[in-house]
């Protein structure tokens, strides 16, 4: 900006066109934000397949557990730790309930029962269990991105924005919430509260969102000081206003990534919360405690494990592809293209 | 930037004073005791107590604490293995620990870098499509299950690697764990990159080396990384403490005496000295990464060297 | 974006909300109720429930576990005289229940069943399945699971209402488990069962001098508690299932005593697996069953566990008994040495060591878990040096386990001087600890192994080389079975312990050995120190 001992040149000022050409204005329709988003989030066809996942995922979360006669916690005696067997498939010589060339199911006195995904090492059915678990777990997922965004995001929004005095207060405080192991923290907690989802997503709550605040502070100290931010500003924008409509936007692509990463975790916490009586009590079931009951059978009976592992990495995947078109979606660099 | 430096460093002090407070008040709230055990009786227990000074009032043991922790004396264990100094038990698992965890941050930074890039400069190809699934599957499969998936097959099977971790071998019989322990930072650095870095080569200045005719892969080293990696770096610190503080799934896996085991051992057993030790050990390390990480972020971006140097 | 932020909050408002409180049910009242004890006692099916656990876990048939305890005069197990004092009966369970209902006149009974978290897959896995079949006799159960110390102090104050707790027998007599239910035992009696007859019984069966007064007055003890009043409910016997290399024999399992592993013989150097570290290495401070196996291997007492858990002389060569039992005269073997960890003899193992060690131990100053064990265990009175080589005990009253509980490591001698050299350093590594036993503590690095090596200087050393028997024994913590079991079969290990999960796999596998445990599980109703 200093540089402005420059002479002007004559042909500066002259079009760059040559004379005889037309310059036709193209017209646009206006259209809405949303519009926009919803119009670049349909070509996405991976995100549109991840979110059409997700939905039959939810809805056999909702459905899954009523469609067979047994319950999450009804044991069968006797019938421990049998493999999957489907009525139809079973006769392809897929999911017929053999295991190691011996039909379990005919050696167990079964032979007229169906567990389509098999049992647990307590003779339960592992379809309603994987079932219940995935609504349990969807619940902690979408608690973990809630609070990531709004516990998270605002927080590091707020301190890499004002900078200064404030900055440096909320990271100490910051560091200091998460200078103590998670560990110890949820430890107390279980002494404090009783089992159940409420005392998880407060779990969460406490020491969820710090990696979170941590990803948005560092974007907003990247574009707070880009031109369209101090363009805003000299135009008379206010602070909140910079914040929400010009710098959120430009940073929401990280964050939705972000937030889909804290799923997994937040879902293995749950497991790890479980242990400590914190979690959904046993004998109800959630993806991560299956997956942490199922490690135990792994050499022996790994189709305990795998199911719940295959059913949260198919859950990740699709959210991740939906986030990715999510994040294109909300792009505003990407929405004029 | 000194200045700001040594600012930071007295401000990093002072809260790493506040962090052991509040372990000291955690452990107070702790439920049970270290000597909690089915055959005690509570004379005994009282007598415990007054042997190990844990009737004395808060702040007398806190003041203590702190005075004898300055002096390298981090008190005894009670309950894991009795008497013994607590220095000596975390020294030696902390080392062990720090091992596998810095092999495992390179694998992770190596892996979950040329995964992202990748998967960045092939954007909405198949390519970048791999790199995503590998990386959504390395945060959705718990490191225990691939911890044992890498013992079965390549320790098990096909007999290349030590199964458990031993003495003799301290080397290769660490590079399974740090394997396992790797895949989550793996996926995590490369999902962070790989839209990190879509982002600035959207960005208007990529367009404007773009046109100013810079060779691309000149482009990409010295413009478009640089400016990937500030963030990066950010998710690169807690991970790095994470790892380096030791994972007691992993350790309980491959049997190595690390501290992430101690640290839940102590935590089962109310260990209080062997927990605030454990933890305190991970609050310096978190403190001093995050630091590093402040420090770091002004060398390489200078639009906040700079303002660090005003303020 | 605002809208969104505040569907979502509403969303977690509304999901807190969820978690509705129940109308509170006076537990005080609830479990004073025999009906309500009696219906949870018939409701759980044992058999199914170890069959599920698939651990080598047995049924308990009582409070008194199987192979504790033998009749004096006829050698039959307790469980053999006493029977069966448990039933399983799921028809009579909901009518009792029904019946239960009606007495308190509530339409329905909440349990909150507390249970161990961090006590082994067993224990989780007994949680659930007594959850179960409780609710299929009505009740509603709530699994509440905690830390094993958090649960141990929510025992301790009453703050609960039926828990899934444990004993571990300290010697071979139903005293161990009788005198946990005394009202006057306010420590393990978390319940506060308070019964005069089960009071009086036991102080009878232990005041009697007749030995078949003493079985029979036990026998009906464990009737009271368990048949009649319901009070804690006996659950099962935990198990060990294992893998021991075939051609290594020795290992002696003791279900009441302390297991012993100085007689490995089959190979020279010998790996083993243990899945909890020692803890301590002092045999007076020690209360965990590693550290007492390493103390066993490294010390000696007077007396040793053959394999059938009879005593026989260990450091003491002769062993006179007065006429009436009460007074006990040890000679002890010249040969008897302590040595530091390079097999160098330090001093004779002497009768003052003898009388240090109990000294030591009852001690407050010490605060040893183990003290009563010289005073309410062996009975001791007084004990004196009488020379050099002749230890000397008199007896409150005769004792018939006085000399199979000798071998027990708290009553192990000391070498005073050498503690009083190490100071705190005391019995904290290899080194600052003396032998004399047949092995030597050659090495402990915690977390990751400890290794015995022979004593040379051990009296019985020539036998056990003559033997065969192995020169170096290292132990290995590890603590998941599914990598112990590769390195096992890869032949890095030569025992491995088996999870439930593993058993079905391994069983035909030569070597399989299916041990049983003296623990017993039991469910403690808090039936009296609610809200006190």
């Amino acid at each position: 900006m200093t540089n402005l001992d420059h002479e002007f040149q004559e042909n500066d000022f002259q079009f760059a066109h040559s004379a005889g050409e037309k310059l036709i204005d193209k017209n646009y329709s206006a259209t809405s934000y949303a519009k926009d988003v919803w119009n670049n989030f349909k070509k996405n066809k991976g995100a549109l397949i991840g979110a059409v996942i997700i939905v039959f995922i939810i809805v056999m979360a909702i459905i899954g557990p009523g469609m067979n006669e047994f319950t999450y916690k009804q044991i069968h005696s006797g019938q421990e730790c049998l493999v999957p067997r489907i009525p139809g498939i079973e006769k392809l010589g897929l999911f017929d309930g053999y295991h190691n060339g011996v039909n379990q199911y005919a050696q167990k006195g079964a032979t007229d029962v169906y567990y389509w995904f098999g049992t647990d090492t307590q003779g339960r059915d592992i379809w309603t269990r994987v079932w219940s678990g995935t609504r349990v777990s969807l619940i902690i997922a979408l608690a973990a991105v809630v609070i990531d965004i709004v516990i998270g995001m605002v927080y590091g929004l707020v301190s890499g924005f004002f900078g200064g005095m404030v900055d440096s207060f909320m990271q100490r405080f910051a560091e200091i919430l998460n200078g103590i192991p998670t560990l110890v923290i949820v430890t107390l907690l279980g002494m404090v509260l009783p089992a159940g989802i409420t005392s998880i997503i407060f779990a969460l709550m406490l020491t969820g969102w710090i990696g979170m605040e941590r990803i948005a502070r560092a974007q907003v100290l990247k574009v707070k000081e880009q031109e369209f931010v101090l363009a805003s500003r000299t135009l008379g924008a206010g602070k909140f206003r910079i914040i929400f409509s010009e710098i959120l936007p430009n940073i929401m692509g990280q964050v939705i990534v972000t937030s889909m990463f804290s799923i997994p975790n937040a879902i293995f916490l749950e497991a790890y919360l479980s242990f400590l009586g914190l979690g959904v009590p046993a004998p109800m079931a959630s993806l991560g405690s299956l997956v942490s009951d199922g490690y135990k059978s792994m050499t022996t009976f790994p189709h305990i494990l795998i199911i719940p592992v295959f059913v949260m990495a198919i859950l990740m995947l699709c959210f991740n592809l939906f986030a990715d078109g999510l994040r294109d979606a909300f792009d505003p660099k990407m929405i004029n293209k | 930037m000194k200045k700001y430096i040594f600012k930071r460093i007295l401000i990093s002090l002072a809260t790493l004073f506040v962090i052991l407070l509040v372990l000291f008040i955690l452990m107070d709230l702790m439920p049970g005791t270290p000597f909690n055990d089915e055959k005690l009786t509570e004379a005994q227990k009282v007598l415990l107590y007054a042997k190990y000074g844990l009737d004395k009032p808060f702040y007398v043991r806190f003041f203590l604490y702190a005075k004898n922790m300055l002096k390298g004396d981090l008190g005894v264990s009670y309950a894991i293995n009795k008497n013994f100094a607590v220095s000596e038990m975390v020294k030696e698992r902390l080392g062990i620990s720090i091992g596998v965890g810095a092999m495992a941050m390179l694998l992770g930074t190596v892996f979950g870098l040329i995964l992202g890039i990748l998967a960045a400069l092939n954007h909405n190809s198949w390519i970048d499509n791999l790199c995503s699934a590998i990386s959504v599957i390395g945060v959705s499969v718990p490191s225990y299950v691939c911890a044992l998936l890498l013992c079965y097959y390549v320790a098990y099977r096909l007999g290349w690697l030590p199964i458990l971790y031993n003495t003799e071998q301290p080397v290769t019989s660490l590079i399974l764990p740090a394997i396992a322990l790797s895949v989550s930072p793996t996926a995590n650095i490369a999902r962070f990159t790989r839209s990190e870095m879509i982002d600035v080569m959207n960005s208007d200045y990529i367009l404007l080396v773009q046109s100013k005719g810079v060779k691309n892969w000149k482009m990409i080293i010295t413009h478009v990384l640089r400016n990937t990696l500030i963030p990066v770096i950010t998710v690169m610190g807690p991970i790095l403490v994470n790892l380096l503080t030791g994972s007691s799934v992993i350790e309980k896996i491959f049997g190595i005496p690390g501290i992430g085991r101690l640290m839940i051992t102590a935590i089962q057993e109310n260990d209080y000295n062997v927990t605030i030790a454990c933890a305190f050990v991970y609050s310096v390390m978190y403190i001093v990464v995050m630091l590093l990480v402040d420090i770091l972020y002004g060398v390489i971006d200078p639009r906040i060297r700079i303002a660090k140097e005003e303020a | 974006m605002k809208k969104l932020l505040a569907v979502l909050l509403t969303l977690l408002i509304v999901l807190a909300g969820c978690a509705k409180k129940e109308a509170a049910q006076d537990n005080a009242v609830v479990f004073k109720n025999e009906d309500v004890r009696k219906a949870i006692s018939y409701a759980i099916d044992r058999e199914a429930l170890v069959k599920t656990l698939n651990d080598g876990s047995v049924a308990a048939e009582g409070i008194i576990p199987f192979k504790l305890a033998t009749n004096p005069s006829t050698g039959a197990d307790f469980r053999d005289d006493a029977g069966k004092v448990v039933t399983y009966d799921p028809d009579k369970a909901k009518e009792l229940y029904a019946q239960a209902c009606e007495e308190l006149g509530v339409k329905q009974i909440t349990i909150d069943l507390l249970y161990g978290t961090n006590e082994g897959d067993s224990v989780i896995k007994a949680a659930e399945q007594i959850g179960y079949y409780l609710e299929e006799a009505g009740y509603k159960v709530n699994l509440v699971s905690k830390q094993k110390k958090e649960r141990l102090s929510l025992m301790t104050d009453g703050d609960y209402a039926v828990c899934l707790t444990r004993w571990g027998p300290d010697y071979a007599d139903p005293q161990t488990y009788m005198d946990l239910f005394v009202s006057t035992n306010t420590s393990n009696n978390s319940g506060r069962y308070n019964s005069e007859k089960y009071d009086k019984l036991v102080a009878d069966a232990e005041a009697t001098t007749d030995m078949d007064e003493r079985w029979a007055l036990f026998l009906e003890a464990e009737k009271v508690l368990v048949e009649e009043d319901y009070a804690d409910i006996p659950v099962f016997q935990a198990g060990g299932a294992m893998i021991i290399r075939p051609e290594i024999s020795g290992i002696e399992f003791h279900s009441a005593a302390v297991d012993n592993y100085r007689h490995i013989v089959g190979k020279d150097n010998v790996t083993l697996v243990t899945n909890t570290d020692i803890i301590y290495l002092d045999n007076h401070v020690a209360t965990d069953g590693t550290s007492f196996i390493a103390q066993t291997m490294f010390l000696a007492g007077l007396t040793e566990l053959d394999a059938n858990g009879q005593w026989k002389p260990d450091l003491a060569e002769t062993v006179d008994v007065s006429e009436d039992g009460t007074v006990y005269t040890f000679k002890i073997r010249d040969d008897a040495n302590w040595v530091n960890k390079n097999g160098e003899v330090v001093a004779p193992v002497t009768a003052q060591d003898f009388v240090d060690s109990w000294d030591r131990i009852l001690d407050p100053d010490l605060a040893s878990e183990y003290a009563w064990w010289i005073t309410d265990v062996l009975l001791a009175d007084s004990w004196e040096a009488v020379d050099e080589k002749t230890f000397k005990v008199t007896l409150v009253k005769p004792n018939g386990i006085f000399l199979s509980c000798l071998a027990f490591p708290s009553a192990f001698p000391i070498n005073k001087a050498f503690i009083e050299e190490q100071g705190d350093q005391y019995a904290t590594s290899a080194d600052t600890v003396l032998a004399c036993g047949p092995y030597i503590l050659d090495s402990w690095t915690p977390g990751y192994s400890y290794e015995m090596k022979f004593n040379e200087n051990y009296f019985d050393n020539a036998a056990y080389v003559a033997a065969g028997g192995a020169s170096k024994v290292v132990f290995r913590v590890l603590e998941d079975t599914q990598t112990a079991l590769m390195e096992y079969e890869a032949g890095n290990l030569d025992t491995v312990i088996l999870s439930g999960e593993q058993v079905d796999a391994n069983k035909d596998v030569p070597g399989y050995v299916d041990r049983l445990q003296g623990y017993l599980f039991y469910l403690s109703v808090n039936i009296n120190h609610y809200g006190e």
